[in-house]
């Protein structure tokens, strides 16, 4: 099975003047140290966003994701997403060149890939070693069961190869596949996570982060308006010419995603962002 | 008999009412997902549009047309209220709106010299009416769960106190049309 991901990779930090409210509101709470990373990071996701013709706010989106994965180092920023529905998650993750102390490898590798990493010449080890880093990376972003795991447990078919298959030795029924290549200086790797063929036990199944592109697609569906109109600063009054089609939606949100609102909440809000921020998607 | 200029309004009134209780009650159904209160509101919804043809039928059988009115009680006590935050407020505002409904039809009935056939049409209606304000009440029963007792019933105190607001303020404003129905004072 192949599944397309689509990455976006930049230097370049996201010109303030073109952020949202709200984003503007996070960027404010980053330490000022890191909002040049922050602004670049946020530059990746919004042109990827724009891609896959998902809402363009990057506070509507938080991770993990199951179509979304970001990724950054050293003033780069690596942002990855895809369109299709099968996977259970996408990870993504970018590291530069740099030199790990050897003794690290037992912090992520497993005896055997620890064992093919001694077999390499003295001078190649670093460089592989920091590619199954970014590969582990990935398959545990990738992991909607990640809570459980650590890094070793991810254990590669062939931990020479820059493209195959792996498991998670905690729940082996989940099935991983992953890609790396060298980038700038640096690697990049991405992992999906594939359904399992017999379903995680319910109790063990994560509940998926609810987005804002969930409720957009709930309202598109209720007022039919094109979802690609919605957007986290789209307006509730421009939305319905007729005040009670917005009571109809906010009556089909409260059933779709078993939640209650009260007048006093309507009265505060103005923005479909502020709309989805009600029914549980996290800013 | 003669209709008054002022029983015209009244009778167009209710009419106008009506209506406006369809148009609110297809709102509504459109809004909820299947299932018995579904069933019932959609059911409401098409007893609302009978009583507004009921109504225009008894003034023309009296031999008038009915009034072209623009405003209704609705829209006075929905602005009053405000929209409806949730489907326990969207039901909270039906069960009051209900009973002043029968209150006021009540009252109605009990004035001096109703004519017979706007008294068939009341009573006809008030079959409907009373059936409404059952399944309403039960539908409330059944969101406590959800919504919790207390808020609910909170809803149903604030509805109705803006209810008689809206229906003291009708009364001072129509007063002249609707002085035969004696009593000014909110009926419930």
């Amino acid at each position: 099975m192949r599944v397309p991901v689509l990455a976006v990779w930049t230097r370049r930090p996201l010109a303030v003047d073109t952020l949202t409210r709200r984003e503007r509101e996070r960027l404010a709470a980053v330490p000022p140290r890191a909002r040049r990373q922050w602004l670049i990071s946020r530059h990746a996701l919004k042109v990827l966003l724009g891609l896959l013709g998902l809402p363009p706010d990057t506070t509507a989106h938080t991770f993990p994701h199951w179509r979304l994965s970001l990724s950054h180092t050293d003033g780069a920023a690596v942002a990855a997403g895809t369109a299709m529905t099968h996977q259970h998650g996408l990870g993504v993750d970018l590291e530069a060149d740099r030199t790990a102390p050897v003794d690290t490898s037992r912090f992520f590798l497993d005896p055997r890939e620890r064992s093919w990493l001694d077999s390499l010449p003295q001078d190649a080890r670093a460089a592989h070693r920091l590619r199954l880093w970014t590969v582990k990376e990935a398959l545990f972003k990738a992991d909607p069961l990640n809570h459980r795991t650590v890094l070793p447990d991810y254990i590669t078919a062939d931990p020479a190869a820059r493209c195959g298959r792996a498991r998670a030795r905690p729940h082996p029924g989940t099935l991983f596949g992953y890609s790396s290549a060298r980038l700038h200086q640096g690697h990049l790797s991405f992992a999906v996570a594939i359904r399992p063929r017999s379903p995680v036990p319910e109790s063990e199944r994560p509940v998926p982060a609810l987005t804002f592109d969930d409720v957009a697609q709930r309202i598109s569906a209720t007022l039919s308006i094109p979802v690609e109109q919605l957007t986290p600063g789209t307006r509730l009054r421009e939305l319905a010419a007729d005040s009670f089609r917005l009571v109809e939606m906010a009556v089909d949100l409260q059933e779709e995603f078993d939640t209650v609102f009260t007048q006093h909440e309507l009265r505060e809000i103005t923005t479909l962002g502020e709309l989805a921020g009600l029914v549980g998607v996290r800013a | 008999m003669t209709l008054s200029e002022n029983d015209l309004w009244l009778l167009s009134y209710y009419r106008s009412s009506e209506i406006n209780g369809a148009l609110f009650f297809g709102q509504v159904a459109r809004t909820l997902r299947g299932g018995p209160l579904q069933a019932d509101v959609t059911h409401h919804f098409a007893d609302e549009a009978n009583h507004a043809k009921f109504w225009t039928r008894c003034i023309e059988d009296l031999g008038y047309s009915a009034r072209k009115l623009q405003g209704s009680y609705q829209d006075r006590y929905l602005e009053a209220v405000g929209l409806p935050a949730n489907l326990m407020e969207v039901m909270a505002i039906t069960q009051v709106f209900e009973k002043r409904v029968i209150g006021q039809y009540h009252r109605h009935l009990r004035a001096p010299d109703v004519h017979p056939r706007v008294r068939q049409t009341i009573e006809k209606i008030m079959e409907d009416e009373r059936w409404h304000v059952k399944y309403v009440r039960e539908a409330l029963e059944g969101m406590a769960a959800k919504y919790g007792q207390e808020l609910i019933e909170d809803t149903l105190a604030r509805f109705t106190a803006a209810d008689e607001e809206v229906y003291a303020k009708t009364l001072a404003e129509y007063g002249e049309r609707i002085a035969f129905l004696g009593d000014r004072s909110p009926d419930a």
